[in-house]
C-alpha cells in the first residue's frame, strides 16, 4: 500500500535540489563528522602527537600515559559524543516530522526534562553519588515522561492533532522541570552534585556502564530507517496522509519509540543537551531539502558534528580547563541555525 | 449574536465582545476577586474576610496589626500575582498569534532567557535587588530587538522569528549555565531562585509598575488585535487584505515584549503562564478574537494567584512561585487539553 504511493509522495514533498547536490552535501557532512571526531581525539589539555594516537590505537602500551589518556578519556568521549549527537540529530528530525512544527525537538516530548528529573530525584532520594548510575535513571525518566506525554496527547475523541501531542509534551516537560527546580532549591547537596550534569557535558563520560545504549541506539536508528517514508507522507498533512493509506497512530507510536530510544540514550550519556536535536535538523534541511530519506542521514551527521564541535570548542576556549558542551552548544549552534534560517528565506516550511 | 463594535476613523477596532464572552469575562473577574480576597486572609496570622474588607475600606476601628498584614504584605503580593499573571497571559496570546505557532511563548522566543541572562550576570557581579530587575528589563528589551533584527530579511517571518528565538535562547541559556556552574554555591542558588521567579518580595512598587504597564499596553493590544486576526490568515492573504505586515509585527512584538519585560522585572521570569493561559482561554471561548484576548489575561491572573497561594501556604518548604506555576498548572492544563480535544477546539 505504502509502496505504490512513494513516488507520488516524493514528488509532492518536492525538492529543487538534484541528487548529485544532495549526495555532495551528505558526503560533506560525513567528512565534517570524521574531521570533528579526529580533532576530538587529538585535542585536549594534554598534547598528544598524532603518531602517538595511532600507536595507542594499533599498539597499545599500558605503561605510556598518553595511551591511557586516549583509551580512558579521549576515545570514550569522542565515541559517545559522536553517538549522542547522531542520535539527537535523528530524533530531532523524527519529532519535527511528526509534529510538523519547527519547534519540534526531543525536548518537546518531555524527554530531557524527564531524564533530568529522574536523575535529580535519584540523587535526592537514594543519595546515589556515582555518575555511572545516572544512565539508568535518565533512561527510565525519559521513557516515562514520553509515555505520559504521548498518552495525554492522544487520548480523547478526535483530538489527535500533532499540536496536541506537542503541547502535552511541553506541559509534562514544564511540570517535570518545575519539580526539578523545587528539588534543587530544597536540597543544596543535590544542586551542588548535579549542576554540572544538568548543563550537559561529555567531560565525565566513560565506557563504564554505557553498554545499554549499544542496544537502545541501534534499535532507534533502525526504526528511523523504517519511518523515513511515513514521515514524508505525514508532511503532507494528517488528512492527506490518512487518505494515502498511512496508519497515523502506528506511525506516531513508532516515532515515539524511536525518539525515546535515541534521545533517551543520548541524554543518559551526555546530560540534557536539547539544542542539538532542534538545531541539527533545521540546519541540514536548509541544505538538503525536506525528503526524509536524505534528511535523516544528513541530520545524523550534522548532529554528531555539532555536538563534537561544541565539545572541542569547549576544550579549546579556556585551556587547560574546559567548558561543558551544553554551555558552548548554544554559542556554536545558534549562529549556524540563524544563518541557515536567514539563508533559506521564504522557501522553507 | 450581538456585537459591541467601536468604530474609529474607518477602522473597526476589535472590541467584538459577544454577550457570551462578556459573561465569561465577568465570571472570571469575579473568580479573580474572590481568590484575591481569599489569598489575603491566608497566612500564619489568620484574618477573616470581613476584617480584610474592613481594613481595605477603613471601616470601623483601625486595627494596626491587621492593616499592616493586609495593606503592606498580602494585598500587594496578591495584586502583583494577578497583574503579572495577567500580563503574561495576554502577552503569551499575542506571541502565539504573531508567530502563528501554538507552542510559542516569550520563553521560547528568547525574551525570558535574555532577561534571565542579564539578571544572572547582575547577580554574578554583585548587583542585587532592584538593580537585578533593571538589568532584566534591559536584557529582555535588548533580546527582543536582537531577535527581530536577526530574523529580518525583507521583513520578519514567523518561522525565522521562531528559529532565531530558539537559537538565541540556546546561546543565552549557555551563558546562564556558565554562571550557574562557575559562580560559588550561594550565588548559584540566588541565580537559580531568581530565574525561577518569585513573588515573595512584591510590594506596592511592583504593583504600580505592572498595573501601569497593563493600563497602557492592554488597550494597545486590543487596538492591534485586528491585525493579529489578519496575520493568522497567512502572509499573502493578510497583505492582500491591506495589512501593513512589517509595521504590525513590530508593533505587536514590541508591545508584548515590553509587557513581558516589565512583568519579569516585578517577579522574575515565571514560566508556563504565557504558554498555557492562551490555551486555557481557547478551551473555553474557542478562537482568541477580540475580547477573548482578555480571557487569556484573566486566566493568567487566576493561574498565578492560585499558584502563589499554594507556594506560600500549602508547602512546608519555601519554594519560588515560578516552580509551583508549572507544577500545579500542568495537571489543570492537561485537563483543558483533554476537554478541548473532545470539543474539537484544540
Amino acid at each position: 500500500m505504502q509502496f505504490s504511493n512513494t513516488r507520488l509522495v516524493e514528488r509532492l514533498v518536492g525538492s529543487r535540489t538534484g541528487t548529485a547536490f544532495r549526495l555532495f552535501i551528505l558526503f560533506t557532512l560525513l567528512g565534517l563528522t570524521v574531521l570533528a571526531f579526529f580533532f576530538s581525539v587529538l585535542i585536549g589539555s594534554r598534547v598528544i602527537p598524532t603518531m602517538e594516537v595511532l600507536n595507542a590505537i594499533f599498539a597499545f602500551d599500558a605503561s605510556k600515559a598518553d595511551h591511557l589518556v586516549l583509551w580512558g578519556l579521549r576515545l570514550p568521549r569522542s565515541f559517545l559524543g559522536l553517538a549522542a549527537g547522531a542520535a539527537l540529530g535523528v530524533a530531532g528530525v523524527i519529532t519535527q516530522g511528526i509534529t510538523r512544527n519547527p519547534l519540534g525537538s526531543p525536548g518537546i516530548l518531555g524527554i530531557n526534562a524527564g531524564a533530568a528529573f529522574a536523575v535529580v530525584a535519584a540523587i535526592y532520594i537514594f543519595k546515589i553519588s556515582n555518575p555511572v548510575h545516572y544512565i539508568w535513571f535518565a533512561l527510565a525518566g525519559a521513557t516515562i515522561a514520553a509515555i505520559v506525554s504521548y498518552t495525554l496527547g492522544t487520548i480523547g475523541h478526535g483530538g489527535r492533532s500533532p499540536t496536541r501531542l506537542a503541547l502535552a509534551g511541553m506541559i509534562v516537560g514544564g511540570m517535570l522541570s518545575a519539580w526539578t527546580s523545587i528539588t534543587l532549591l530544597t536540597s543544596l547537596r543535590t544542586f551542588d552534585q548535579v549542576r554540572f550534569w544538568l548543563v550537559g557535558s561529555l567531560s565525565k563520560v566513560s565506557f563504564d556502564g554505557v553498554w545499554v545504549i549499544g542496544i537502545t541506539m541501534p534499535i532507534g536508528f533502525l526504526l528511523a530507517v523504517v519511518l523515513a517514508a511515513s514521515l514524508n507522507t505525514i508532511a503532507l498533512g494528517d488528512d492527506m496522509a490518512a487518505s494515502l493509506g498511512l496508519k497515523l497512530q502506528r506511525t506516531r507510536f513508532l516515532s515515539l519509540c524511536a525518539t525515546v530510544l535515541l534521545a533517551g540514550s543520548a541524554t543518559a550519556v551526555a546530560g540534557p543537551i536539547g539544542f542539538v536535536g532542534l538545531a541539527a535538523p533545521h540546519i541540514v534541511r536548509g541544505l538538503i531539502g525536506s525528503d526524509h530519506k536524505w534528511l535523516l542521514p544528513a541530520s545524523m551527521f550534522g548532529g554528531a558534528a555539532l555536538l563534537l564541535a561544541a565539545d572541542i570548542v569547549g576544550r579549546m576556549l579556556v585551556r587547560p580547563s574546559e567548558l561543558e558542551a551544553g554551555i558552548v552548544m548554544g554559542l556554536v549552534g545558534a549562529p549556524i541555525l540563524i544563518y541557515i534560517a536567514r539563508r533559506a528565506g521564504e522557501h522553507r516550511q | 449574536m450581538k456585537h459591541f463594535i467601536y468604530r474609529n476613523a474607518g477602522e473597526t477596532v476589535s472590541m467584538r465582545f459577544s454577550k457570551a464572552k462578556l459573561v465569561i469575562l465577568a465570571i472570571l473577574l469575579l473568580v479573580l476577586v474572590v481568590m484575591a480576597a481569599f489569598a489575603i486572609t491566608l497566612g500564619d496570622f489568620y484574618i477573616t474576610i470581613v476584617e480584610v474588607y474592613g481594613s481595605l475600606l477603613h471601616l470601623g476601628d483601625a486595627n494596626k496589626r491587621i492593616d499592616f498584614f493586609v495593606r503592606k504584605m498580602r494585598l500587594p503580593r496578591a495584586l502583583t500575582a494577578a497583574l503579572v499573571g495577567g500580563a503574561l497571559g495576554i502577552a503569551g496570546a499575542v506571541f502565539q498569534r504573531v508567530v502563528r505557532n501554538p507552542l510559542a511563548s516569550p520563553d521560547i522566543l528568547g525574551i525570558t532567557t535574555g532577561a534571565s541572562l542579564f539578571a544572572a550576570a547582575a547577580i554574578f557581579f554583585g548587583f542585587f535587588g532592584w538593580a537585578t530587575s533593571l538589568f532584566a528589563v534591559f536584557g529582555s528589551m535588548l533580546t527582543a530587538i536582537i531577535v527581530y533584527l536577526l530574523a529580518y530579511k525583507k521583513g520578519a517571518s514567523p518561522v525565522r522569528l521562531i528559529l532565531v528565538g530558539v537559537g538565541i535562547t540556546a546561546a543565552f541559556g549557555g551563558g546562564i549555565s556558565y554562571i550557574v556552574t562557575r559562580a560559588d554555591e550561594n550565588l548559584a542558588v540566588m541565580v537559580l531562585q531568581w530565574t525561577t521567579g518569585s513573588l515573595a518580595l512584591s510590594g506596592w512598587d511592583e504593583v504600580l509598575l505592572v498595573f501601569l504597564a497593563l493600563l497602557i499596553l492592554v488597550p494597545i493590544i486590543l487596538f492591534l488585535e485586528r491585525r493579529l486576526s489578519l496575520i493568522e490568515l497567512g502572509d499573502d492573504l493578510a497583505v492582500t487584505l491591506g495589512l501593513k505586515r512589517e509595521t504590525s509585527y513590530i508593533l505587536l512584538l514590541a508591545t508584548a515584549s515590553i509587557l513581558v519585560g516589565l512583568a519579569i522585572a516585578a517577579s522574575g521570569p515565571i514560566g508556563f503562564v504565557a504558554l498555557i493561559a492562551p490555551h486555557a482561554a481557547r478551551g473555553i471561548v474557542g478562537r482568541l478574537n477580540g475580547g477573548a484576548m482578555l480571557v487569556s489575561m484573566f486566566f493568567g491572573a487566576i493561574l498565578l494567584l492560585v499558584s502563589d497561594m499554594v507556594a506560600q501556604h500549602d508547602l512546608n518548604i519555601s519554594v519560588p512561585t515560578g516552580a509551583i506555576t508549572a507544577a500545579i498548572g500542568a495537571p489543570y492544563f492537561l485537563f483543558i487539553l483533554y476537554r478541548g480535544a473532545k470539543n474539537g477546539t484544540i
